[in-house]
């Protein structure tokens, strides 16, 4: 089963994010961090169930985006996962940034649509799944 | 054979003889002839020294042994040589010694060819007379006296030469070696006897001296001519020269020509002589320069004696042309020549004279001073007479230009070239205008004599003041801007341009400053950049605003868009249409909450002139802490507030009492969920603030981390609460449009402290 970890504060959007993807992908399992912090310890505390993909939100607390970015590097076995940052953001400069992180496979902006979940799905999702 | 004969002889040699006898050398091998010849001589009466040789080997022997010898009689035919031979023999070691040939009847004819080969006389042996004797004898008596006069002449001449106070010496005059010298030249140069018998006179010349004679062949001949007097530089032991006139004379020193040198030290009139042609030569020259003038003699009648100066060439005029002539002739108009003489006839009383005249279409100023001879008259008198043609034309220029600076606009001031002396700020001043005045309030009385660091003071600024002493010392102008002081301390901005002045030689002689004072000009640059960094800061802010405001827009709006796509509008009444209107009122609200935020941030930031009055800080304290109380006595909170120290501040009371919300929300918010929240509230002064003081033990701030964005909009650093990172953002934009800073110093878990800087006006 494919499994995605979703870090964001805003319920609304975890809710519509599981949505999207439930509709494309039905046997999809997904995991829910609120802040970067709380992402990098479901990361610590998962290295053996790792996820396959992480929808990352940049404006959170407690180590937003760029903070869990940085802390996420430190992590030696969670470097394979692609993340695909999820924001609001208008500023041209968190673009930039985001192109500075490897990791960073992908910058969508909201509302997150079935459209994006399918794409992310073909993108990421296809092989077999581990589980 | 027998020998009769009588011999006479003059009266005065019988005395001289009896005194020395004359010596003489009989060679003769017949002893019969010997006793003869013997006996005749025996009975003239002369104290004769008779010699005897019976062979020629002998008698060279005896001739070479005695000096004293002063006539041979020679018998050619002896046993160890015959005829002509034995007196080529003889003659040859005789040295001179009149030789008389006695012969045999059989050589007469050999006999009589020895005279001609300088024999004496011969005398055949069978003849042998009076007449014959007395003459041999004679001779030998006048050879021997000759001798003697010789030898008392020659040591009257060593005596003479060695003992003379003036040192000589002789040289040989083809190789120059020095033959003798005497106990004067010994003392004089220095030189031992052995050291100057082995110099030649080349070694006794400097070889500058000797180059010259060399190069030029009259001198060196006549140089060593006799006769010749001349003055050669002579070197002594120690190198010291001295010049010696010298007297050369032809001697013959045993037989051989020589040159005998008498040297007579002439150093001092050589020197003084040296001294008065350079002097005369200094003196004319100078004359013959003298720049815009001409310098004269006149003698009693005021006619020129001497005349010279560059002067005569603009006047068209050699100097010869005026000896002799009246100095007033140069000048026109009777009267105006009558004031000329009258003028410089006073320098003849011995008074010093000062005079204008016009000449020649020039403008002279004459100086006239009296010459006063040893005997204390005066027969002449030194006038120098100084173009001013150019300087009085200069004058008037000079003056023009000197009005237009004194009353120029712009502040001047000139300092002297030099010295340029960093700690004493620079060259000393020389002159300042009235404008220089005006500006700085110093008087020129004030700053003569003094530099411009006068001018300078503590803000004044001194990488400016570097380049200036850059371009002082490197004599380059130079343009600066700088804060320089009043008389009365007060700064003002002032540029200045520098500039070298450099006269007509090329040479700096002084520095000319033009200063304006700028400061309403620096005052309005000062104020547009401050404006601008503010106007930067604040377009920074608000772009961030900007960015922040549509993000927290964006996001429930996209929210809202996602659920209106998956709700399902067949049948709205489902359970799943149901959750899903439950999040659009969730996420109308957001936005709602969103907006009404930005109204409030945009209420601070669009008042820019907040309106001030006196506030009671304990006033403040006591509205908020009521319209909190339940939110206080929930967190159970313990507040400590000290104000003493400042009671009032001049503030917006709005905006301090937002301040003070916030800070308190905040604290409660953030509390420590294991201990009972403490907050401290103090106030103090400082130079233009208030400072509000806001301590808290709650949970504190990661400040390596969140350091940078504390008062971000929308920035939260807690997860527990309902914060949505607005509070800080509100605290600070106030703080700000009024003015002021917040410092702020927080430890996860300890607690944090705010420290509000109110400015005060």
């Amino acid at each position: 089963m494919k499994h995605v970890l979703i870090i964001d504060d805003d319920h609304i959007l975890v809710y519509l994010v599981q949505h999207a993807f439930k509709s494309v992908m039905p046997n999809f399992k997904y995991s829910v961090a609120e802040t970067g912090k709380a992402g990098i310890e479901f990361l610590k505390e998962h290295s053996g169930d790792l996820p396959d993909l992480i929808l990352l939100d940049i404006n959170m607390p407690i180590m937003n985006g760029w903070d869990f970015l940085n802390e996420y590097k430190k992590l030696v076995n969670a470097k394979e996962i692609p993340i695909v940052i999820l924001s609001s953001t208008v500023d041209p400069s968190d673009k930039q940034k985001a192109d500075s992180y490897d990791e960073v496979k992908q910058f969508i902006s909201k509302p997150f649509t079935v459209e994006k979940a399918k794409s992310l799905k073909h993108e990421y999702l296809n092989g077999v799944s581990s589980n | 054979m027998g020998i009769n004969c009588k011999i006479t002889y003059p009266t005065g040699i019988v005395t001289t003889m009896a005194e020395e006898a004359i010596n003489i050398l009989i060679v003769e091998d017949n002893i019969g002839d010997f006793v003869l010849i013997r006996e005749l001589l025996a009975l003239s009466g002369i104290a004769i020294n008779i010699k005897h040789a019976d062979n020629l080997g002998s008698a060279i022997g005896v001739v070479r042994k005695d000096p004293n010898i002063s006539l041979i009689l020679l018998d050619l035919s002896l046993p160890d040589s015959s005829g002509i031979e034995t007196f080529i023999a003889m003659n040859a070691e005789a040295n001179n010694i009149p030789i008389i040939v006695l012969s045999g009847l059989l050589d007469s004819e050999v006999a009589v060819n020895t005279v001609k080969m300088g024999a004496q006389d011969y005398i055949l042996k069978g003849q042998i007379d009076e007449r014959v004797l007395e003459r041999a004898i004679k001779y030998a008596f006048e050879r021997k006296k000759n001798l003697e006069k010789i030898k008392k002449s020659e040591a009257q001449y060593k005596l003479l030469f060695e003992h003379n106070p003036i040192p000589m010496w002789s040289f040989d005059p083809k190789t120059y070696q020095i033959l003798m010298v005497n106990e004067a030249a010994i003392q004089k140069y220095g030189y031992l006897r052995e050291e100057f018998l082995a110099m030649s006179i080349q070694d006794l010349i400097s070889d500058e001296e000797w180059q010259r004679r060399l190069v030029n062949p009259s001198i060196q001949n006549k140089s060593l001519t006799i006769g010749n007097i001349g003055e050669w530089q002579h070197i002594c032991r120690d190198g010291s020269t001295i010049w010696d006139e010298v007297i050369i004379h032809s001697i013959e020193i045993n037989g051989k020509i020589a040159r005998l040198v008498a040297a007579h030290d002439v150093t001092e009139r050589y020197h003084a002589r040296e001294k008065l042609k350079q002097s005369e030569k200094m003196y004319r020259s100078m004359a013959q320069n003298f720049p815009n003038g001409t310098v004269a003699f006149l003698d009693k009648n005021l006619h020129f004696l001497y005349v010279d100066g560059k002067e005569l060439k603009k006047l068209g005029a050699r100097p010869e042309e005026y000896i002799g002539r009246s100095y007033s002739d140069m000048v026109s108009g009777m009267e105006e020549k009558h004031r000329v003489d009258e003028e410089l006839q006073k320098a003849f009383n011995a008074e010093n004279v000062l005079f204008d005249v016009s000449f020649g279409g020039f403008d002279y100023i004459v100086s006239a001073v009296p010459v006063i001879e040893e005997n204390e008259s005066i027969e002449k008198i030194l006038v120098v007479s100084q173009n001013i043609t150019q300087r009085k034309l200069d004058d008037a220029h000079r003056r023009l230009l000197e009005s237009v600076i004194t009353h120029a606009g712009d502040a001047v001031l000139i300092t002297k070239a030099e010295p340029y002396i960093k700690e004493l700020g620079g060259p000393e001043i020389v002159y300042v205008n009235n404008a220089f005045t005006k500006m700085t309030g110093y008087l020129p009385a004030e700053v003569l004599g003094k530099t411009p660091h006068l001018l300078q003071g503590e803000e004044t600024q001194r990488n400016e003041l570097d380049k200036v002493h850059y371009a002082l010392t490197h004599w380059e102008p130079v343009e600066v801007e700088i804060i320089n002081y009043k008389k009365s301390g007060e700064p003002f901005w002032v540029n200045f341009s520098i500039f070298p002045l450099a006269d007509e030689t090329g040479w700096y002689t002084h520095w000319i400053s033009i200063q304006r004072d700028i400061s309403a000009r620096k005052g309005s640059e000062e104020k547009q950049k401050a404006l601008t960094a503010e106007l930067t800061a604040k377009n920074k802010d608000l772009q961030q605003f900007s960015f922040i405001a549509s993000h927290n827009l964006r996001a429930p709006l996209a929210n809202l868009v996602a659920l209106l796509r998956i709700l399902e509008k067949d049948d709205l009444n489902t359970e799943y249409n149901r959750g899903i209107i439950d999040k659009f009122e969730t996420s109308t609200a957001q936005l709602d909450q969103t907006l009404q935020d930005l109204t409030d941030i945009i209420t601070i930031q669009k008042n820019v002139n907040i309106s001030r009055e006196t506030v009671n800080i304990e006033e403040v304290y006591t509205n908020v802490t009521n319209s909190i109380q339940n939110l206080i006595s929930d967190a159970d909170a313990l507040i400590k507030i000290d104000f003493k120290t400042a009671k009032t501040i001049s503030y917006n009371k709005v905006y301090l009492e937002s301040i003070m919300l916030n800070l308190f929300t905040n604290a409660i918010k953030y509390r420590h969920p294991e201990r009972p929240l403490t907050i401290n509230i103090t106030t103090r002064n400082e130079p233009g603030y208030v400072i509000l003081g806001f301590a808290d033990n709650g949970l504190g701030i990661d400040m390596e981390r969140y350091g940078d964005r504390i008062f971000g909009l929308y920035q939260r650093f807690h997860s527990s609460t309902d914060g949505k990172g607005m509070g800080l953002f509100i605290v600070n934009s106030q703080v700000r449009a009024l003015g002021g800073k917040i410092e702020i110093e927080s430890e996860v878990n300890k607690g944090t402290r705010f420290d509000v800087y109110l400015k005060q006006n």
